[in-house]
């Protein structure tokens, strides 16, 4: 069973309905886009105690005291028979899929300046049920929210930690070795013994006696407070080494995770947990950070909803979906992009962390290589212009595998990030034929939408898009039908957002027009050879001004910053 | 006559029986108890059984006929086990507020996706005035479980009328009710999980009145929630036939697949009387007795009636003889009581039957008997605060206000009442109840007493029981069929200690006079031996 929609009206800034949540899904988006907002009102719903807490106006957007709805849509599927018993009246089934909405309606009362609840399960349309807002109703029974906050509170977790066991053991009608009563009676007996505990007696009976009138008879005796009936409330967790020494201070890092564990260890594991973990990476090390969504999802959990800031949270093989809050026109707004599995095993874990970067950007610049790359940080670093330039359109720039481009650019502009790719415009051979083909407008094509693809046609007069166009024998170095449009083909890639020369040398090629005189025909020569090493010694070495400038402001390089 | 009345070998009898059906494992069970058998202990211990031998998230439906057993039954079970996960009510009741009402719209909205609209609460009605409650009897009776109802073109027309008008959310409370409650089983899987996952058992008392819509229904809820069921009746005590009651299913019920269960031992009826009863259908079965305590001819007098050491219960054959008697009684002195429930089907009532019967009677009983004297008979508050609530009333800020005052009188409570929980009733409205509750005849209908002098009529006296019984038979019976011998069973049957028999009127010298005499010789012949 897990969340599938969300709808808010008026809560704190949010109007926002996201109806295709999957069960591992993560938000991420600027500050005060309404992301922590989004999960306290879903515990508001959820959470019994926090239903409670009634909403003020501050609750309301604006505090314009209107009233505040908040629906969820839970998917339910494998519940156990006892689940079905408590919440199986309120079920709805459409299309082949059980659902349970939920829906929270808060008035807002002049009389108190608090809002009144009222609380729904059913479907708005169909069957609806009145539930007591401020009491445990049958979902609170089976369904638990384990909120992992931010910055963890050790004290408070052990604190419920050891109360949920207390109350436990309690139910399951255990209790704790007679052994332990016989030490905890003895420590009463001990202390009655010690030279400064009877001291300390002496000192107060023989004032109580003294003040008889006062007292009328009554005397003191000193007891630990220890008993069997809280006894848990005495202990603590402490951390201690491989050699069973007391360890002082654990850590941040390790004092959340056990922050965590605890907290998931306080609730029935029998119930179905919605775990929400905000911003998790605070205090977490970035290589721990990589392996957070795994652990999390080891602990084991229904649904896990995770907001972040770090790129390292990300783990795209590991969560189904991205969801990215944004305000645009004094709205938030909203977007997701469902990962499928295997999306980018193919491409391993690094290219991952790259791409999980990119998402943090409004723009992203994709190019292929290292040297590129290398290039851009030099400009970054001698171009003040172009820095402030891509700074302010918060553009990043990244290398990553060509073969990557589409899934990369399509998941970027479904989360709204807008894409510009530098690609090669390469020749490759076809391996075992003789054949030839022009591998960089293919990948080229394969970025695009089918509108796009019509609108290429269109515009260069080309028969169609397939491999066939592109390909040619293996003995002519280019196909002249292809030449004669490249020079449009070119220039409607750059129309939209994808840079790809017409010439076959490369990046190279690409940086001896940019560089102008600078550079001879005979070091794009020695460029080639080594790729980035000469690179470095290049535009390092010899006192070459990389600067963008009237001559090459136009280059295939530095024509996207027209776009920003 | 009593449970120490009995012989050991009779008590011994009487526990074994009971108990192979408190503890059968059975799925499907057919209990044939006849009076005074205990049988309202043996359905309270089984469902005990089933309760705590099942998850704590689980319970047992419970059907009883009249909404008075069904809160006996509960009370019984509460007394025994918790009750918070069961259900237990009339069958028409269960069939409303756990199946029609909650899945109204899920339903409507599965058979008629495009053109339903959203129905919030649903109008509640009941069949109004004699000529459209006999309709109703007629149709009802005509359906015998055999072929299909839909093969009856009288049944389907009023079936078709009834769900086109529940479409819009009026609810009429008469048999199309369960033709559509089993076909909600049918399509929604969602509410026959929820059955399944919540319930073990559904248990039905005096299943020999149902009618063959009900035996439908009970066989789809069975099927499809894959529930254990528990029927328990007595054939020889259906007189409910002139309303669709179908006895012959109920006893054809072990044909299909039923473990057959029977308790044959009354622990109400002298043995002379019970003899009498069962005689009734078998004239030529063997009896033995012990003495006699059946007396024929002249006991009406209110002389004799006054020589009564212990109560009486003078069963007629019409409410108009009944009243007759009793005016007749009181005139001479006597301490007898006839009572009458509020006629809603009077032309002043009529048009707040629907609206408001359940709620005036219930607040009615209530009032009387919030207090009564007699603590078995006592209405608690809590049980009238339930009956509120699950009328659909949020009683949380009104709870201290649903007592009845100091110095209130019954139309005052009424009135108040209605104004807090904002149906205000009309001042003609409490005016038509003051008439109808300062007549003494309804007026006892309302304050339940135990102990005290009753006539009433042989179908008012079904379930309860008196050390004296007095019969009289008013008509003539040119054929003597089995719904007459049922109710002659069902009357003799409510008598512990005596029992007398009368003939009156028409029913001089009728060859039903004969019968029961030449069965009277049967039982004195008996004694002799």
């Amino acid at each position: 069973m897990y969340i599938q929609k969300v709808k808010m009206s008026n809560y704190r800034g949010l109007n926002i309905e996201i109806d295709d949540l999957k069960e591992y899904f993560l938000i991420f988006g600027k500050n005060d886009t309404g992301k922590t907002n989004f999960c306290t009102g879903i515990r508001k719903v959820l959470e019994l105690n926090a239903r409670r807490k009634r909403f003020d106006e501050f609750d309301s957007t604006n505090c314009n005291k209107l009233p505040i709805t908040i629906e969820i849509r839970f998917v339910v599927s494998d519940l156990t028979q006892q689940q079905k018993s408590n919440i199986g009246k309120f079920l709805d089934k459409e299309d082949g899929i059980t659902y349970l909405d939920v829906l929270l309606k808060s008035t807002f009362n002049n009389d108190i300046n608090l809002y009144e609840d009222e609380l729904f399960f059913g479907n708005p349309k169909k069957d609806i049920f009145s539930q007591e807002p401020y009491r445990q109703n049958t979902l609170d029974r089976i369904l638990d929210v384990i909120y992992i906050e931010p910055n963890y509170k050790i004290d408070d977790e052990k604190k419920q930690y050891f109360k949920y066991h207390d109350i436990k053991k309690i139910e399951d009608e255990t209790d704790f070795s007679a052994t332990i009563k016989v030490k905890i009676d003895e420590l009463e007996e001990e202390l009655e013994k010690d030279k400064i505990i009877k001291r300390m007696s002496k000192e107060i009976n023989d004032f109580a006696s003294e003040e008889a009138d006062f007292f009328e008879g009554i005397n003191f005796k000193f007891t630990p407070n220890i008993t069997m009936s809280n006894l848990l409330k005495s202990l603590d967790i402490k951390p201690v080494s491989e050699k069973n020494e007391l360890i002082n201070n654990m850590g941040d890092g390790k004092t959340k995770i056990l922050s965590m564990f605890l907290n998931d260890k306080a609730h029935d594991s029998e119930k179905i947990k919605i775990f929400i973990a905000e911003e998790p990476e605070n205090h977490l090390y970035p290589i721990l950070q990589m392996g957070y969504i795994d652990l999390l999802k080891r602990v084991g959990s229904n649904q896990l909803i995770v907001t972040t800031h770090s790129p390292k949270i990300i783990n795209l093989n590991k969560i189904e979906q991205l969801v990215k809050f944004y305000v645009k026109s004094g709205e938030i707004s909203k977007e997701t992009f469902a990962i499928n599995k295997g999306f980018f095993e193919e491409f391993g874990a690094l290219l991952n962390l790259e791409i999980s970067e990119m998402l943090f950007y409004d723009k992203v610049l994709l190019v292929e290589g290292y040297s590129e790359k290398y290039f851009y940080d030099q400009l970054l670093l001698k171009d003040s212009n172009f820095r402030k330039k891509i700074i302010n359109s918060k553009l990043g720039i990244f290398s990553i595998n060509g073969a990557a481009f589409g899934k990369t650019k399509l998941m970027l502009e479904s989360l709204g990030i807008d894409v510009f790719i530098k690609t090669d415009n390469d020749i490759t051979k076809v391996p075992k034929r003789d054949e030839k083909r022009y591998t960089g407008l293919l990948r080229c094509i394969s970025l695009l939408t089918e509108t796009q693809k019509a609108d290429l046609l269109d515009k260069t007069g080309l028969s169609s898009l397939g491999k066939e166009v592109f390909t040619f024998n293996s003995e002519c170095d280019v196909n002249s039908e292809i030449e004669d449009k490249m020079s449009d083909i070119c220039d409607w890639f750059k129309m939209n957002h994808i840079y790809i020369s017409s010439h076959k040398t490369g990046f190279e090629g690409d940086l001896a027009s940019y560089l102008g005189d600078q550079i001879e025909a005979k070091d794009i020569e020695f460029l080639k050879d080594k790729k980035l090493y000469n690179l470095h010694d290049l535009l390092l070495g010899e006192n070459i001004d990389i600067k963008i400038n009237d001559s090459n402001k136009d280059n295939i390089l530095v024509r996207f910053a027209y776009e920003l | 006559m009593s449970f120490n009345s009995l012989s050991d070998a009779q008590k011994e009898r009487l526990s074994l029986q009971q108990d192979s059906i408190i503890n059968s494992s059975s799925t499907k069970v057919y209990v044939s108890a006849g009076p005074g058998s205990g049988k309202t202990h043996t359905i309270s211990e089984k469902i005990r059984l089933d309760i705590d031998g099942s998850f704590d998230y689980q319970g047992v439906i419970a059907c009883s006929f009249t909404k008075e057993a069904a809160r006996e039954l509960e009370n019984r079970v509460e007394r025994l086990t918790s009750t918070k996960t069961s259900i237990i009510k009339t069958l028409d009741s269960f069939v409303l507020t756990e199946v029609i009402n909650p899945f109204l719209n899920r339903y409507l909205y599965l058979k008629d996706e495009d053109k339903h609209k959203q129905i919030l609460k649903l109008e509640i009605s009941f069949p109004k005035g004699n000529e459209r409650i006999k309709e109703v009897n007629n149709l009802t009776r005509l359906y015998d479980g055999e072929k299909s109802w839909k093969d009856i073109p009288t049944v389907k027309n009023y079936v078709m009328n009834w769900y086109s008008k529940f479409k819009k959310g009026k609810y009429e409370i008469s048999f199309p009710s369960y033709i559509i409650a089993s076909d909600y089983l049918s399509r929604l899987d969602i509410l026959t999980d929820y059955f399944e996952s919540r319930f073990t058992s559904i248990y039905i008392d005096e299943a020999q009145d149902l009618n063959a819509f009900q035996h439908l229904f009970l066989r789809t809820l069975v099927e499809k929630c894959k529930l254990n069921i528990v029927m328990i009746g007595d054939g020889n005590q259906s007189i409910y036939a002139f309303r669709g009651a179908k006895p012959q299913i109920f006893r054809g019920l072990p044909d299909l697949g039923y473990d057959v269960y029977n308790i044959d031992i009354s622990v109400r009826c002298h043995d002379s009387i019970l003899a009498l009863a069962y005689l009734l259908f078998d004239n030529k079965r063997k009896i033995q007795v012990s003495e006699n305590r059946i007396y024929i001819g002249g006991f009406l007098t209110s002389d004799f009636l006054r020589t009564l050491k212990e109560n009486y219960m003078i069963l007629v054959e019409s409410k108009a003889k009944a009243k007759e008697l009793y005016y007749d009684y009181v005139s001479k002195g006597l301490d007898i009581t006839y009572s009458e429930s509020i006629n809603y089907d009077s032309e002043a009532l009529i048009v707040y039957k629907d609206e408001y019967m359940e709620f005036i009677e219930e607040s009615i009983l209530f009032y009387y008997n919030s207090d009564n004297e007699d603590f078995e008979m006592i209405y608690s508050h809590d049980d009238y605060i339930d009956f509120i609530e699950n009328s659909g009333f949020n009683t949380k800020k009104i709870k201290n206000s649903l007592y009845k005052e100091k110095n209130e009188n019954v139309i005052e409570f009424l009135s108040r009442l209605s104004k807090i929980l904002d149906f205000e009733f009309s001042g003609k409205l409490l005016e038509e109840l003051r008439k109808e509750l300062s007549n003494p005849i309804i007026y006892s209908h309302y304050y339940r007493k135990k102990k005290v002098n009753r006539i009433m009529t042989f179908h008012s006296s079904k379930g309860l029981e008196s050390e004296n019984v007095i019969t009289v038979f008013q008509y003539n019976q040119y054929n003597i069929g089995y719904e007459y011998l049922r109710k002659c069973f069902v009357g003799f049957t409510r008598a512990k200690n005596n029992l007398y028999i009368n003939f009156v009127d028409q029913a001089i010298g009728s060859k039903n006079e004969k019968y029961i005499k030449q069965l009277y010789q049967n039982v004195l012949a008996s004694v002799q031996k």
